[in-house]
């Protein structure tokens, strides 16, 4: 009986812990682009587009934008793939990604749109993969 | 109209909220004077009045759907005239207030079967069944269903959400809510326990109602997911979301409830496990109702519900249920039997269930008790690590709360944020591989009167196939350790428990546990291998021109827009061997303008292909758009293209003008260009574009970027593409083993639902025994005579 007790406090104490490191990891932070820089990691940087200056290179399959900041900080974002449905009339765009120099490589974009959707998914979700 | 709703709302509450003070009196007078007693027929009346008004409250707001009648709110929201008759019956349950009106129409009906088996515990299992009904009802008193347009009815609805216009998604919320609404059973059992002080009926009766819970709720949860891969397009069954997640933690405490009363049932021990386990699935499904429809997740999560004003009701009904559990199992903790014989002082009907169960528990053996402690506390922890991830922007947004009250503590987040999937994946591969041993034990455990050399002989089967899955699997490229470890952990487990149904397959309706844990096994197995080891390729489909992907040559047709149907993509697939096929991903705008997509999903034995757009197809070119780093090159119709630095131009006045040095080289030649821009102090921009010296090409500024050192350029010329072309973004998955996903999922619904048909049986054959056995005692005897009475009417 004792043995087993410690055995279940162990495991406790055990999975609490892995929890929380997985927790502290995995939490992907809104973040602005100077703090993006400065990251290795994956972050996210929300910010608003500068749809003016959207360029989508057809033969490499990359779509090239501006994104500037809550801080002011305007960074270019190339993204793989076209572009998502409701990137026109999105007023914030999600960047999930990591910087690379001058460039922030987009893996994932999450789009707000100002129309606020009720219920249900929503294509915002474009180009997200597991 | 809208009168006679909100009375018809009004009435349902007041119906509602009758039959539990009843219930009260009738459980207090029980053994006061038996006239309190005849309340139960009151009592009885008033909830069937209130499922019945429930039932053509339903009825109602199902025929202003099927009217089209546009003056109530909730038909202009979620049908159209245009939706088929399927849909516009599944509109019903598209928004909130519909799902409420469906959840307390189930728990009715699931009340009136339970009060019809309930016997001597009717009275207080009636009371809090009755009472997850008021509050319900009072969601839907502030968030009616029957709310009406402001103004003028509009002549059309705004449609239903054409992902939702799918027949899996058809049928998911209805079992779902079948599920949300069984699990207030255990609930009302546990609470009935802890009411009367009696600990020795309640984890039988409460059996079948738990299996039907962990059925329904398992199936509601896998028509979701399959509907997630087949429609939403997330590219696996399980994304983890918040929605999904907060009905995945009530499965995962059912299941260990399930657990709980098996040992209950045997052993007569564990009853404050079962008890809590039973009482915390129901307020977690309130609480996953809260998390998903209060809006507190609507930044975290693609299809959580905006806030609707409820908030405040769903706290408060959330604290109720939570306070009244809490304390009253806190007020009966001493009283809950812990010894292995809990049963003796209560009535003959439960040492008739002694008698029963000393063959099963003697069978059972201690070792498996104790298969079940560790199984049930890794459901635990995982249902909890999983809550937390949930509850990540709450638990995030009150640290980064305190943190800016104590600044020092910098450990702290500074705001609410998720967390990845990268987390679930990681605390619930350890939980699962002890899982699946502890699944590969069950059967072992239960041969424990074999010697150890019988053991392993039985064992050896499913000891090779593991080891052959592992080797196969590391072979085909499962490297990761735990991964590897799972996979032929699960292997070991289905062999095991599916040698246990192979050797009698004549009891198989009898081993619904040895099922369910043979479809874990292969649901872990798939699970793992299609979401791990799958692979996705994106790729940029210019029209008309063929691209590689693996063996096929993938060429993008044209979007095809058929008069019966979502627009899609045509895309041809052709093999080597001059056999091909067409994947049509739809991509289409709803009704506000946004886009949908809906993968193409081609389904192999061992493997689906799934093609999924990545958004609508885009026009490209006509001159073209270049943007450059410094220092970077990029190709344009064979020149090479190189941004070495800006050239501060004159700066006379007001005047700002830069310029851009390029470097275009073709073949051996190269010439630098200069391109400048100038902005004067009314940021009127002039442009002064530059051209190569044999006129082919033509640089102009569209804009620069001097933080981050970047400049776009338009080029215009010969052979930089002149006219459009449509180009279709795709992603092209591998989904390895992604049918045992589906398989191993049915087979858990099966053993399910086998488990719901035998506990449920053995149920009536113990209550007719206790019947026939029964003694008129002083206190059961007043209301067994209820019960009599209630089979002569």
């Amino acid at each position: 009986m004792k043995a087993k007790i410690i055995a279940t406090a162990a495991a406790l104490v055990g999975f609490v812990a892995l929890g929380a490191t997985a927790f502290k990891q995995s939490l992907t932070p809104y973040v602005s682009f100077k703090e993006a820089q400065r990251s290795r990691g994956v972050v996210q940087v929300s910010g608003e587009v500068d749809k003016s200056r959207t360029t989508f290179d057809s033969e490499r399959g990359i779509l090239t934008f501006y994104v500037k900041d809550h801080e002011g900080t305007v960074m270019r974002v190339e993204y793989r793939g076209t572009k998502p449905g409701n990137f026109e009339q999105a007023s914030k765009v999600v960047c999930i990604g990591r910087c690379d120099g001058a460039v922030f490589r987009a893996e994932k974009l999450l789009l707000k749109c100002p129309s606020k959707y009720q219920k249900a998914p929503q294509n915002g979700l474009e180009g997200e993969q597991p | 109209m809208a009168f006679l709703a909100t009375l018809v709302s009004a009435g349902l509450y007041l119906y509602a909220s009758w039959p539990p003070r009843s219930a009260v009196l009738a459980r207090k007078s029980g053994s006061e004077s038996g006239k309190r007693a005849e309340l139960v027929y009151p009592a009885r009346f008033a909830f069937i009045v209130s499922a019945l008004m429930l039932l053509a409250a339903s009825a109602q707001l199902m025929l202003l759907l099927l009217k089209h009648d546009f003056s109530y709110s909730y038909v202009v929201s979620y049908s159209s005239r245009d939706l088929p008759l399927v849909y516009l019956i599944s509109s019903f349950w598209a928004g909130q207030e519909g799902t409420f009106l469906l959840w307390a129409v189930l728990v009715a009906i699931i009340g009136i079967w339970v009060f019809k088996t309930a016997g001597d515990f009717e009275p207080p299992v009636m009371f809090f069944t009755a009472l997850t009904n008021i509050a319900l009802i009072s969601l839907m008193l502030v968030r009616s269903p029957f709310a009406l347009v402001p103004g003028e009815p509009p002549l059309d609805g705004q449609g239903l959400n054409p992902l939702l216009q799918d027949p899996w998604m058809a049928v998911h919320p209805p079992v779902l809510f079948l599920g949300f609404a069984a699990v207030t059973v255990p609930f009302a059992y546990a609470m009935a326990a802890l009411w009367r002080n009696d600990y020795s009926v309640w984890a039988r009766r409460v059996s079948p109602w738990a299996a039907l819970s962990f059925a329904a709720l398992g199936a509601g949860i896998s028509l979701g997911g399959y509907w997630a891969y087949t429609v939403l397009g997330w590219g696996g069954f399980w994304g983890w979301d918040p929605v999904e997640n907060s009905s995945l933690v009530p499965w995962l405490t059912i299941t260990a409830a399930l657990h709980a009363l098996f040992v209950v049932r045997t052993k007569g021990t564990w009853q404050k496990t079962a008890l809590a386990l039973c009482i915390v699935t129901f307020v977690l499904v309130f609480y996953s109702t809260f998390l998903t429809r209060s809006g507190v997740l609507s930044n975290f999560s693609v299809h959580s519900f905006t806030d609707m004003g409820i908030n405040t009701h769903l706290i408060a009904w959330l604290a109720f249920f939570t306070v009244i559990s809490t304390v009253g199992f806190l007020i009966r903790l001493k009283h809950i039997p812990t010894s292995r014989r809990p049963l003796a002082n209560s009535g003959g009907h439960s040492q008739q269930a002694v008698g029963r169960e000393s063959a099963e528990s003697r069978r059972a053996g201690v070792t498996l008790e104790s298969a079940m402690y560790w199984g049930v506390l890794a459901l635990i922890l995982l249902a909890v690590l999983v809550l937390a991830g949930t509850s990540a922007p709450l638990i995030t947004g009150g640290l980064a709360a305190v943190r800016r009250w104590v600044p020092w503590l910098a450990v702290l987040p500074e705001s609410a944020s998720n967390v990845g999937t990268a987390y679930y994946a990681r605390v619930s591969t350890p939980l699962a591989v002890l899982m699946v041993l502890l699944i590969a034990a069950v059967p072992i455990l239960a041969w424990k009167p074999l010697g150890s050399k019988q053991v392993f002989r039985r064992l050896r089967v499913p000891l090779a196939v593991a080891a052959a899955v592992g080797i196969v699997a590391a072979l085909w490229g499962v490297r990761h350790p735990a991964l590897l470890a799972l996979v032929a952990f699960a292997a070991l487990a289905l062999t095991a428990n599916a040698a246990v149904v192979l050797r009698a397959p004549r009891k198989a309706h009898r081993l619904g546990s040895y099922i369910t844990h043979v479809g874990v096994g292969i649901l872990l197995i798939g699970a793992v291998i299609s979401t791990m080891y799958g692979s996705t390729t994106r790729l940029v489909l210019p029209l008309g021109k063929a691209k590689r992907f693996g063996e096929y040559s993938v060429t993008y047709m044209g979007m095809e827009n058929p008069p019966s149907g979502k627009p899609r993509m045509k895309i041809v697939f052709a093999e080597r061997n001059g056999r091909s096929f067409e994947a049509t991903p739809l991509v289409y705008p709803n009704s506000r303008g946004e886009y949908m997509t809906e993968p193409y999903v081609r389904k192999y034995i061992l493997h689906d292909l799934y093609v999924s757009a990545t958004g609508p197809p885009q026009s490209s070119g006509g001159g073209r758009r270049l943007v450059l780093g410094r220092g970077e090159t990029q190709e344009v119709a064979g020149y090479r293209v190189r941004f070495e630095r800006f050239v501060a131009g004159s700066m006379t006045g007001d005047l700002i003008q830069v310029g851009v040095r390029l470097l275009v080289s073709r073949g051996g030649h190269s010439e630098v260009l200069t391109p400048m821009l100038s902005v004067d102090k009314d940021s009127r921009r002039t442009v002064t574009p530059a051209s190569t010296k044999d006129g082919a090409l033509q640089f102009s500024i569209l804009g620069i970027s001097a933080t981050d050192a970047a400049v776009m350029l338009a080029v215009s010329g010969k052979g930089v593409g002149g006219e459009a072309v449509e180009v279709a973004g795709v992603d092209l998955s591998t989904k390895p083993l992604i049918n045992f996903v589906w398989l191993g999922t049915v087979l858990i619904l099966i053993g399910g639902l086998l488990s719901v048909y035998r506990r449920g049986k053995e149920l009536r054959s113990l209550e007719l025994t206790a019947a026939a056995l029964a003694k008129p005692s002083s206190e059961g005897g007043r209301v067994r005579s209820v019960s009599v009475r209630r089979g002569a009417v």
